[in-house]
C-alpha cells in the first residue's frame, strides 16, 4: 500500500501544480469587497443580523410545506403515533378535517414506513388529492444526504396503473437548513420517482429499492439491536434536539438571549470553552430523557475521541456508553488500572459489548458563547466490523465507530508463552516474524520493522531474554505492553517493547506503537536505522524517532514520530518538522512543463534563490561526507511547493513560514548528479530541528564502486 | 515575506478587515486553487471557487478566530457542492492536466472514482489532512471517512495494476 499512497501523494503534487492561478485575483476580489462594503452600510439600517437569509428560506419553506402537508393527511385512519418525527414538545396537529380526504380503497394512501441503509427509520405520508393525482411527504430523521440532518421531501405525483405512481419532480431539502448533497431542488436525480406496489403484501419499493410498509403493520421494519428498556426510545438515530428545525433554534436562541431558563442551559460553556466535550449538559439530558438510559458512563473514561471543537461551533463522534443498573463489570478484576467509573459500569447486550451513542452537537445558528448549542444527529453505533489499521486494533474506542467491546484479558501464561517463543525464535534465529501481528492489508499505515530481530548490531546472536509488563490490560480490549531484554553473547543488551494484543482470536505481538520515543535501545542508546538511496550509493542512518520513509525511489523523507505516551516527554519538537533528501531534485518549474533536472548543485542553488518563495538568508559553503557542499539558509511560505521535491508534504494551509536549511552537493557517482537535503521546521522549532537532524546529514557516506 | 496564523498573530499595523483578508490572500490563495484543481478538474472553478470562499471569509471576519482554517474549509465545502451541481448541470469541463503519463493515469482513475472517494483521497495524499479533518471539513463521521479512503485506495489500487 505504501507505494501506492507514495504514488499518490507524487502525482496528486504534479496535478495539484497544472492549476494557474491567477495573479490578478486579487484585483476581482477586491472589486467584489468594494460592493461588499457598500452593502454593509445599508446592511447596517436593517434591523435583522447580517446574515444570508437562503438556507432560512428553504428552511421556512420546508416547514411550511410540512405543516400544510402534515395538516392535510393528519385524519388519515392508520397513523401511527409513534412514527411521527415531530419533536415531543412540538404540539400535536390540528385536528382539522383536510378538504382531500382520500377513499380507503385509493392503494398508495397511508403512512408507510422502512429503515433507510443507514440504519434510520423514515416514514412517507401519501395522500390522493384528486383522480390520479397523489401528494407525498418524506420525511427521514438521520438523512446521510443532509449530514445526519432530519431530511424532508415532497412531490406530487400521478398514479401510472394501480400499482405504479410516479412523481415528477419531489424535492428533497434538510430540515436544518444546509443543501442536500444531492444539490439544491429540483434533483434532477430524484426525477420520475416511483413506488412499484405490492398489494398482496401491502407493500412497496421505492427507487432506491427500499421496501416500505405500513405504519402498524405487524411486519414492520426491523427494530434496532440492543437492550429495549421500557419507556427509552426504539429509534436506532435521530436529527436535531432539542430543537428540530433552523427556526426552532433561532427562535429558542432569542429565548436565551433573554435569559429564560429553558433555553439558557443551551448557552454551554463547556462546549464554548472546554477541549473536552463530553461534560456538556447536552447529552445526560437527551440520553435520560431520549434514551431513556439511567447510567452511562462518557467517551472521556473511556478515551474515546471525537472531532471539530476548534472553536469553530461543532463537535462529532462524541461517545457514550450504556451501564446496566446497579451492577458492576463482570470483568472489573481483570481490568485493575481501568477507571473506577469503567469497573463499575456493566455492560447491557452482553458481558462484553456496552450500548454505544455516539453524538454531534453544533451551533447552527450563533457561534461563540453566546449561541445556543443543539444535537446536529445520535446514532447508536452498531457491533464493531474489521479493523482497518494496527492502530484501530490497539486503541479501537478511539475511533468512536463501533460499539464498545471489552475483550477479557489473556492469562499471564498465555502472554508469557507467546513471548517466551517469540524470543526463543529470536535466540535460534529464525521463525519470530509469525508471533508479530502486521499491519492489516487494507491499511494505509506503513509496517515498522522490529530492529536487531536475531542479532546486536554488531552480529553477536542472543543467548538469553527477560520480559517485564510495563502496562496493562488495558480497558477495552485488553492490551498490555511488555518490555523485552534480550542479552547477546558478547554481553550486549538490547530492549525493546512491544505490545500483546488478541486479535481474530490469536494473541499477537505489536511493535511500533512504543510509549516512548525509542522503541529499541542497544546497551542504552537508540539503534540506528540503516537508509540508502541509489541503489545503495548513498547510505546515512536515524535515530529513532526520527523515521524514514520513501516518497519516491530518489526522496526520502523524515519525520519526528513520537511514542505513545501521554505523560512522558517526548523528543520532538513539534510535528511540524521534516527533514528530505532527494537526489536530481526538480528545479523551479515554469508553466506546464517539467524542466530537466539541474545539471549540477550550484544551477540549483541559482534556480532556489530566484525562486520568488524562497527567500535566502545566508550561503556557506561546507564539507558533508567528504564533498564540497552549499549550505543555504531561507525561509519559505508553506505552500512553497515548487521544487516540491525538496519539502516534500510541507504543504500546510495555516498560512505559516518556515525556515529552512539547504544542503546542495554534486553526486560523484554515476546515478545522479545533485544531492539535496532540506531541514525544514516552524521558526521556534528550527535549531532544535536541526540539533536532532544534524547526526543524520553527519552519518551520510558516498559508497561508490 | 508575511505571514500569517491564528487571527491573534496578524500583522499588528492595521486592522483593516481588507488588509487583512489581502494578507490572508497572499498566502493561502495559490495553495487553495490548487487544492480545489485537484478536488475540481477545472482551474476556472477552482479559481472562482477560491474567490468566493475568500468574499464568504470576509463577510464573517468577526465570527471567526481562524481565518486560514475557515476557508480551508469552506473551499472545500464549496468544491464539494460543485461536484454535486455538476452532476446536474454540467457548467465546467473536465480538464486534462499538463502532466507526466503517470500522473495523467492518476486523473483518468481519480476522475472515476465517486465524488467522495475522490475528495477524501485528495484531501488525504495532496491536502495531507488526518480522517478528522476531513470529517470536520466534510461534515461526515471520520469512520465515513476512514471507510471512504479505504475503498478509493482499494479501487485506485485495482484500476492502476491493470
Amino acid at each position: 500500500m505504501s507505494q501506492l499512497t507514495d504514488r499518490l501523494e507524487r502525482d496528486l503534487r504534479e496535478i495539484a501544480a497544472a492549476a494557474h492561478p491567477s495573479a490578478s485575483a486579487w484585483e476581482s476580489i477586491a472589486a467584489r469587497l468594494g460592493s461588499e462594503r457598500a452593502s454593509e452600510v445599508t446592511l447596517l439600517l436593517a434591523p435583522e443580523p447580517v446574515r444570508s437569509k437562503r438556507p432560512l428560506r428553504i428552511a421556512v419553506a420546508a416547514a411550511a410545506a410540512l405543516v400544510v402537508i402534515t395538516g392535510s393527511v393528519v385524519v388519515l385512519s392508520n397513523r401511527d403515533p409513534d412514527t411521527t418525527d415531530n419533536p415531543p414538545d412540538s404540539p400535536p396537529p390540528t385536528a382539522t378535517v383536510a378538504p382531500t380526504i382520500p377513499p380507503p380503497a385509493a392503494p398508495f394512501v397511508g403512512v408507510w414506513v422502512s429503515t433507510d441503509t443507514d440504519g434510520s427509520s423514515q416514514t412517507i405520508e401519501i395522500v390522493r388529492s384528486s383522480g390520479d393525482d397523489y401528494e407525498f411527504l418524506y420525511r427521514d430523521a438521520f438523512a446521510s444526504t443532509c449530514s445526519g440532518a432530519p431530511a424532508t421531501m415532497i412531490g406530487t405525483g400521478q398514479l401510472e396503473t394501480a400499482e405504479r405512481l410516479v412523481f415528477a419532480q419531489p424535492e428533497l431539502t434538510c430540515d436544518d437548513g444546509t443543501i442536500p448533497r444531492l444539490g439544491p431542488p429540483p434533483q434532477l436525480e430524484l426525477a420520475d420517482f416511483t413506488f412499484e406496489l405490492d398489494a398482496a403484501a401491502d407493500e412497496f419499493i421505492d427507487p432506491f429499492g427500499i421496501v416500505w410498509r405500513r405504519a402498524g403493520s405487524t411486519d414492520g421494519p426491523t427494530e434496532p439491536s440492543g437492550v429495549t428498556v421500557p419507556g427509552s426510545t426504539t429509534a436506532t438515530s435521530g436529527g436535531m434536539w432539542p430543537q428540530s428545525t433552523l427556526a426552532e433554534v433561532r427562535a429558542a436562541q432569542e429565548l436565551a438571549d433573554a435569559g429564560d431558563p429553558d433555553y439558557t442551559w443551551q448557552l454551554d460553556e463547556v462546549l464554548a470553552t472546554e477541549p473536552k466535550p463530553w461534560a456538556a449538559e447536552i447529552f445526560p439530558r437527551f440520553i435520560r430523557e431520549e434514551l431513556g438510559w439511567a447510567e452511562f458512563v462518557s467517551g472521556e473514561s473511556i478515551s474515546a475521541g471525537f472531532t471539530g471543537g476548534d472553536g469553530e461551533g461543532s463537535y462529532g463522534g462524541i461517545v457514550f456508553i450504556r451501564c446496566a443498573p446497579g451492577q458492576t463489570n463482570p470483568l472489573s478484576p481483570l481490568f485493575e488500572d481501568a477507571p473506577s467509573s469503567i469497573r463499575g459500569c456493566a455492560p447491557t447486550i452482553d458481558q462484553l459489548t456496552y450500548e454505544t451513542v455516539s453524538f454531534a452537537v453544533n451551533q447552527p445558528d450563533r457561534r461563540g458563547p453566546s449561541g445556543i448549542w443543539v444535537l446536529q444527529g445520535w446514532k447508536l453505533l452498531e457491533t464493531s466490523a474489521n479493523p482497518i489499521t494496527l492502530w484501530e486494533i490497539l486503541e479501537p474506542q478511539n475511533f468512536g465507530e463501533y460499539q464498545v467491546e471489552q475483550v477479557i484479558p489473556p492469562s499471564d501464561a498465555d502472554v508469557t508463552a507467546l513471548l517466551q517463543a517469540f524470543l526463543q525464535a529470536r535466540v535460534d534465529g529464525e521463525g519470530a516474524e509469525q508471533y508479530l501481528l502486521r499491519e492489516p492489508e487494507q491499511s494505509w499505515a506503513q509496517d515498522r520493522e522490529v530492529q536487531l530481530l536475531y542479532a546486536t548490531t554488531s552480529g553477536a546472536q542472543y543467548v538469553r531474554s527477560e520480559i517485564r509488563r510495563l502496562t496493562g490490560p488495558v480497558w477495552p480490549n485488553g492490551s498490555m505492553e511488555y518490555v523485552v531484554q534480550l542479552v547477546a553473547a558478547d554481553g550486549t543488551v538490547v530492549e525493546q517493547y512491544f505490545h500483546v494484543v488478541r486479535h481474530d482470536g490469536q494473541l499477537r505481538l505489536v511493535y511500533g506503537f512504543a510509549s516512548v520515543d525509542v522503541p529499541t535501545t542497544e546497551n542504552g542508546q537508540p539503534v540506528a536505522i540503516p537508509y540508502s538511496l541509489l541503489d545503495g550509493e548513498v547510505t546515512l542512518a536515524a535515530d529513532p524517532p526520527w523515521y524514514g520513509e520513501f516518497n519516491d525511489p530518489t526522496v526520502l523523507r523524515f519525520e519526528c514520530q513520537p511514542g505513545r505516551s501521554e505523560t512522558g516527554t517526548t523528543g520532538c519538537p513539534g510535528g511540524r518538522e521534516r527533514m528530505v533528501i532527494a537526489a536530481d531534485p526538480l528545479p523551479v518549474q515554469e508553466g506546464c512543463t517539467n524542466p530537466p533536472a539541474a545539471g549540477d548543485a550550484e544551477a540549483l542553488a541559482q534556480s532556489i534563490m530566484a525562486d520568488p518563495g524562497f527567500e535566502t538568508i545566508r550561503t556557506v559553503p561546507v564539507r558533508i561526507a567528504g564533498i564540497d557542499a552549499l549550505q543555504i539558509d531561507g525561509v519559505v511560505s508553506s505552500q512553497w511547493d515548487t521544487n516540491w521535491a525538496l519539502c516534500y508534504s510541507m504543504w500546510t494551509t495555516d498560512a505559516q513560514s518556515f525556515r529552512i536549511r539547504l544542503y546542495l552537493m554534486d553526486h560523484p557517482g554515476e546515478s545522479a548528479k545533485v544531492i539535496t537535503i532540506a531541514v525544514i521546521a516552524l521558526e521556534t522549532q528550527f535549531e532544535r530541528v536541526l540539533e536532532q537532524t544534524t547526526p543524520i546529514v553527519e552519518s551520510l557516506e558516498f559508497r561508490l564502486g | 515575506m508575511r505571514t500569517m496564523g491564528k487571527k491573534g498573530a496578524q500583522d499588528p499595523a492595521t486592522d483593516d478587515p481588507v488588509a487583512q483578508l489581502d494578507a490572508l490572500y497572499r498566502v493561502e490563495y495559490a495553495g487553495m486553487v490548487r487544492l480545489a484543481y485537484a478536488l475540481l478538474g477545472n482551474n476556472a472553478e477552482a479559481e472562482e471557487i477560491v474567490q468566493d470562499s475568500l468574499i464568504e471569509v470576509y463577510r464573517r471576519w468577526n465570527e471567526i478566530r481562524k481565518p486560514g482554517a475557515y476557508l480551508r474549509c469552506t473551499v472545500v465545502s464549496r468544491c464539494r457542492s460543485a461536484l454535486q451541481r455538476r452532476k446536474m448541470r454540467p457548467s465546467y469541463p473536465l480538464e486534462e492536466p499538463c502532466v507526466s503519463a503517470a500522473a495523467s493515469e492518476l486523473w483518468d482513475v481519480l476522475t472515476r472514482l465517486s465524488d467522495d472517494h475522490r475528495m477524501v483521497v485528495v484531501l488525504r495524499y495532496y491536502g495531507g489532512y488526518t480522517a478528522s479533518d476531513i470529517a470536520v471539513m466534510l461534515e461526515m463521521p471520520a469512520a465515513t471517512v476512514r471507510s471512504h479512503l479505504r475503498r478509493g485506495l482499494a479501487t485506485l489500487k485495482k484500476e492502476l495494476a491493470e
